[in-house]
């Protein structure tokens, strides 16, 4: 009578092979695919955007000094022009501007 | 580095990702490639199913959530690929997926495969002539030493079940031995 098959002739043994090194290779190609989907992205900077806020800001910062006269300027000086001027005038011409100006809301307040 | 648990080790792949897949791939991509080969027996193929399998585990470990072994359910993922694989090629040469004569023909073929060790190249082929369930049940017993209950939770059987497969199996890799001697 023929013996039976002894799983302890063959154990665990597989007739397989496989090249060296590849499961390693193999960890590296899933590291690459998933580490993009795994790790948050570092936010790129967009300098494109950057510039056209920094340059919108800067403009709108200008326009508002322009518009509400912040600037700094020199008043005591630009008086001392106007009170020259007004000295160079005929009295007939200081008499006329004084009766046309003396109830000017912005200049007398 | 040691890692006491599954749930410390999905902890540290959420806080340092690639010390956790690093961590994962050791302990797991050896056996996990050798389930997949016994399976679809060509190196390229379980090369293939083998990446697929831990980009699908890690892309999901953080849904894991521990009703089972972290080990049960990357054998799940890798015998689903595996399956998913043969499934593929059955439907493209319309065949049922235990007709086992694509593996056959892929073990001739293959290059990895050492034609010099006849007596396990015969017990791989008694393997897969039985059923994709026999083979399983018996493969995850008898090369990865897994409890009946593992295998059941992995292949989606009753712990019953498992046994009955596997001892069936058995027998007929025997009767298969015995007859090709």
């Amino acid at each position: 009578m023929k013996e039976d098959f002894d799983f302890d002739r063959v154990g665990k043994r597989l007739p397989y092979t496989a090249p060296d090194g590849f499961l390693d290779d193999m960890e590296n190609n899933v590291w690459e695919t998933v580490k993009l989907e795994i790790l948050p992205s570092k936010p790129k900077r967009n300098f494109r955007l950057w510039y056209s806020v920094t340059g919108g800001l800067v403009a709108a910062s200008i326009a508002l000094l322009v518009v509400f006269n912040l600037l700094p300027h020199d008043s005591s000086n630009s008086f001392e022009d106007v009170e020259k001027a007004f000295a160079n005038l005929s009295s007939s011409d200081q008499d006329y501007l004084f009766a046309t100006y003396q109830y000017d809301l912005f200049m007398n307040e | 580095m040691s890692i006491k648990d599954d749930k410390e080790l999905v902890e540290l792949t959420a806080k340092e990702p690639e010390k956790g897949f690093r961590y994962l791939m050791t302990k797991y991509k050896e056996a996990v490639y050798w389930h997949i080969r016994r399976l679809v027996v060509t190196h390229e193929d379980a090369q293939d199913a083998t990446q697929e399998t831990f980009i699908r585990v890690f892309r999901s470990l953080s849904d894991f959530k521990g009703e089972c072994t972290l080990r049960s359910w990357v054998y799940r993922i890798a015998t689903n690929e595996a399956l998913r694989l043969l499934d593929r090629y059955k439907k493209e040469e319309r065949v049922s997926l235990d007709d086992s004569s694509s593996e056959l023909s892929n073990l001739m073929a293959d290059e990895f495969v050492d034609y010099n060790d006849l007596e396990a190249v015969k017990l791989q082929k008694a393997i897969l002539s039985l059923p994709t369930k026999q083979q399983l049940a018996f493969n995850l017993r008898y090369y990865n030493d897994l409890g009946y209950d593992e295998i059941a939770g992995i292949i989606g059987s009753t712990t019953d079940g498992v046994k009955s497969s596997y001892h069936i199996a058995k027998d007929k890799i025997v009767k298969y031995m015995n007859a090709n001697n």
